[in-house]
């Protein structure tokens, strides 16, 4: 088994850049030979060293080096099926969520691998389909949130089922046919599990951030015309209709899968973000937070949402309007050496580096490994955040623009709609060009736009810019967003 | 069911690969194994080799789907479960045992000989790295040499109504070993389970807690207690080839709707057809139904010879006096009086098996 060869690959700006500024690189680690790199889950512990969660069964840990090459990796615990959720309490200790349980691996005799096993809680169902795996986010307080994905109809259920089974919710393409599927649940410190949200497809990943907000991406789908980003709070349905069937108040005489539109579509709540599934990211994994300052850039405190279908990290600029939250996205990588497969991303403990995890056995093509992107300490020029005004939307750029940046040539808007049904994915709806009735400087790093049309409920606009750098001629590193207006400024 | 291969040429790859190193570590090989020095856990699904639903007593039962267009709704056609176990833990101590312990029974599901588990099925081939097929369960490498039967074999007397369901709290590995650890009622269950010193003895070592009164008793099998302290002792259990002895000694119940071949060899195992008829070619106390659909068959006392098609195998499975085969003996296989959806599907089993 050979690996590919390492390679350094210098970021260059997406759009022509006449100054180049390199802020960012790539490079390529490697596993031991012939360990098969499928990525499940990724963290660094206390002291520093990176752990590895593979999906067959190991998890390794090595002490991070300049030379991507040079990465000794010693085993620390084995046997675990499917780990795609991780947490690491300690040198010592590290909780993952595998498929069946939430699981404390510790090592009690400090000899670098765990040799205690004790299975926390697996208030969840197995279904005995491929698709059912499972991402978790610590709740600060002793506690996890953990992600409960669904069945593909792509496999089979078992006719031993962990858990319950429900013939109603085995219907569909995607489907929870075993309990909890399909949900986010709270376990707490004492092990006491609570539904917190339903209406789930595959959220691969989930994000308690720094404010308390708990995040979490999915998959675009059956009931998911694009790639979704939702705002998780207790109580809500986010959508997909087949967890329903485990809402211990859901009557039981109802297929949740023959409710009419309309009713779903009330039940619902929207996504804080709606990621176009071919322009900015086809399967949404580990949203993780850019750490704040400029130790990696000038995006600290957005967030950053990986691909694992597409050589892509797409960057989110959320914002509270009117009590709820919603704003834009855009890409931050793209290509340039990343590969397909994106399912975690960590930064290492200085912040300057972005350690990106790869798999994709069974869920599309191969891309697999480990990569990890470094910050350079130059800044692109970039915006930096777009936000919702009343009359169109503002764009704070980070770096100083020239006086002719705000020109209406410049900016180009369209705007569509989804609508999520049962059937796989959704085109973009009622798509229409939109054109700008001001496009003003406001200081010497702000531009506002005026609209000729904003509206609410769901409208996505799609914002085209380019055809001018930065006053000091460095050329603008992104040139596509879009802004998801749930509600309007009041 | 997938069939127990003893492949050859499997374990013989393994061998290879083992040499080039990479020893601790899981690798792109799909033929894990331990040794008895340095087991090796694994967690996966595992194929159920015909478990009663006495011993799944705490797992629910899945159905058949209809099959489901989310364009259209419910289309004609079913989705039929497939067999295999979501929970288990597998370790395997070199070619000498290896075991599939469940964390939904909290105990001893089957051991086997010969090797540990083929994970093609679910790993994929090295080069292309992805899930193989619908039934993606990894097969078992070896021969059965005990597969668990009726209720759980340590029974806690302390309830006066039904036990409490056994919760799984985990394991620790103790001189490489796992200790599984489980909780009935007030009662914490550990056991250590590896090789004996004589072929085919499966030994287990148990530690109750907080229990008042406790008992072992495993149906089938032949084993020796050693009290070895006030709460623990070890069982000594004597395995034995299973396929001489018959699998599950229940019908499932899979109340699936319409006939399949799943469902057939299923009934395949938990009737006992298995103990007579092979699926690989050898002969055993009947013919074996590897090639027999569509053969043409010698029957005793007939000048010509007759197709084995579909009413010629279920009339053997209903009258097998009607047709005996010829070099064996009449009267040997009893009758099944089965319902018409069995007997369908076990025909339908039958013709998987067929030459291509
Ligand atoms: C105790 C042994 C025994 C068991 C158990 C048994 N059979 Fe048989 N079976 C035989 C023997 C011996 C023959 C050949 C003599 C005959 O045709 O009666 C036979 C013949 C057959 C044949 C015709 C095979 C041929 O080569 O033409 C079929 C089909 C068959 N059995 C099906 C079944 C099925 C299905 C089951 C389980 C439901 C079953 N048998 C259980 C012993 C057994």
């Amino acid at each position: 088994m050979k690996f590919p060869n390492i390679f350094l690959i210098v970021a260059v700006a997406l759009a022509p850049a006449i100054y180049s500024s390199e802020p960012y690189t790539i490079e390529t680690i490697p596993f031991p030979e012939g360990v098969p790199p499928e990525v499940g889950a990724i963290g660094f512990t206390p002291s520093g060293d990176l752990a590895v969660a593979l999906r067959r069964s190991d998890l390794i840990v090595a002490t991070p080096t300049q030379d991507p090459t040079k990465f000794e990796w010693r085993l620390f615990a084995s046997g675990l099926h499917n780990a795609c959720g991780m947490n690491i309490v300690s040198d010592d200790e590290i909780i993952v969520s595998q498929m069946a349980e939430l699981t404390r691996l510790v090592d009690t005799d400090k000899d670098g691998s765990a040799d205690l096993y004790e299975s926390l809680a697996s208030p969840w169902g197995m279904s005995g389909n491929y698709h059912e795996t499972n991402h978790l986010v610590p709740d600060g307080k002793g506690g996890y949130f953990v992600a409960i994905g669904t069945a593909s109809h792509n496999g089979p259920v078992f006719y031993n089922v962990k858990g319950d089974y429900s013939k109603v919710g085995r219907r569909g393409r995607n489907f929870a046919a075993a309990t909890w599927k399909g949900w986010v649940l709270h376990i707490d410190q004492e092990g006491e599990t609570t539904p917190w949200a339903s209406g789930f497809r595959m959220h691969n990943g989930i994000l308690l951030d720094s404010k308390g907000n708990l995040w979490s991406g999915d998959n675009q789908g059956d009931w998911k015309a694009a790639t979704p980003f939702y705002h998780v709070e207790q109580g809500n349905f986010y959508g997909h209709v087949s967890s329903l069937v485990w809402d211990p108040d859901w009557d039981s005489a109802i297929d949740p899968l023959d409710l009419p539109l309309e009713k779903i579509n009330a039940m619902k709540t929207p996504p804080a973000i709606q990621l176009p599934h071919a322009e900015m990211n086809r399967s949404a994994s580990e949203p993780v937070e850019i750490p704040e300052g400029d130790v990696f850039g000038p995006y600290g405190g957005q967030i950053l949402l990986p691909d694992n279908n597409g050589e892509r990290l797409t960057r989110l600029m959320l914002e509270e309007v009117d009590g709820i939250y919603q704003g834009a996205c855009a890409q931050f990588w793209e290509g340039n050496g990343l590969r397909l497969g994106n399912n975690r991303i960590v930064f290492s403990p200085d912040k300057t580096t972005l350690y990106v995890g790869q798999t994709s056995r069974g869920w599309g093509q191969i891309a697999e490994g480990l990569q990890r992107i470094s910050f350079s300490g130059n800044d692109p020029f970039d915006v930096k955040t777009m936000t919702l005004t009343k009359t169109g939307f503002r764009l704070e750029f980070t770096d100083m623009l020239p006086e002719d940046a705000a020109s209406s040539e410049h900016f180009k808007f369209t705007r569509h709609r989804y609508e999520d049904t049962g059937n796989y994915g959704g085109d973009k709806l009622d798509e229409s060009e939109i054109g700008t009735t001001e496009v003003r400087l406001v200081d010497d790093r702000t531009i506002e736009i005026d609209l000729e049309k904003l509206e609410d409920s769901g409208w996505v606009y799609e914002m085209k810019m380019d055809g001018f750098s930065s006053a000091k001629g460095q050329g603008l590193r992104t040139g596509l967003f879009y802004y998801t207006v749930n509600r309007l400024k009041p | 069911m997938k069939p127990i291969t003893a492949s050859l040429t499997a374990l013989f790859a393994f061998a290879i690969l083992s040499l080039e190193g990479s020893d601790r570590f899981i690798t792109l090989s799909n033929l894990p194994m331990g040794t008895k020095e340095e087991p090796l856990v694994l967690r996966t699904y595992f194929p159920d080799p015909g478990l009663g639903r006495e011993v799944m007593a705490n797992h629910d039962l899945g159905f058949r789907a209809r099959k489901y267009s989310p364009g259209k709704g419910d289309v004609d056609g079913f989705v039929d479960p497939i067999r295999g176990i979501p929970g288990a833990i597998g370790v395997n101590f070199g070619s000498e045992l290896s075991i599939c312990w469940d964390t939904t029974e909290c105990r001893l599901l089957y051991a086997w000989q010969g090797g540990f588990l083929d994970m093609t099925q679910y790993w994929g081939k090295p080069e292309s790295g992805r899930r193989k097929g619908f039934d993606y369960v990894p097969s078992l490498v070896g021969e059965l040499i005990y597969l668990a039967r009726g209720s759980h074999p340590v029974g806690i007397f302390d309830h006066y109504t039904e036990a409490p369901k056994p919760v799984f709290t985990g394991y620790r590995i103790v001189e490489g070993v796992p200790e599984f650890s489980c909780q009935i009622g007030k009662a914490t269950i550990r056991v250590r389970i590896e090789p004996g010193e004589k072929p085919l003895e499966i030994v287990k070592k148990y530690t109750i807690e907080g229990a008042k009164e406790f008992g072992y008793f495993e149906s089938g099998y032949k084993f020796k207690e050693e009290k070895t302290g006030p709460d623990t002792f070890t069982i000594t259990l004597q395995g034995k080839p299973v396929s001489s002895e018959g699998a599950a000694d229940e019908d499932p119940d899979y109340s699936t709707d319409n006939p399949n071949a799943g469902w057939g060899e299923a009934l395949y195992t938990n009737l006992g057809c298995f103990a007579c008829h092979s699926k690989d070619g050898t002969r055993g106390h009947g013919p074996s139904f590897a090639g027999l659909f569509g053969a043409e068959r010698t029957i005793t006392g007939f000048d010509r010879p007759v197709t084995a098609d579909e009413s010629y195998i279920e009339e053997s499975i209903v009258n097998p006096m009607a047709k005996v085969v010829d070099t064996y003996p009449a009267g040997y296989m009893p009758p099944y009086p089965i319902d018409k959806k069995q007997i369908k599907s076990l025909t339908l089993f039958i013709k998987t098996l067929a030459d291509e």
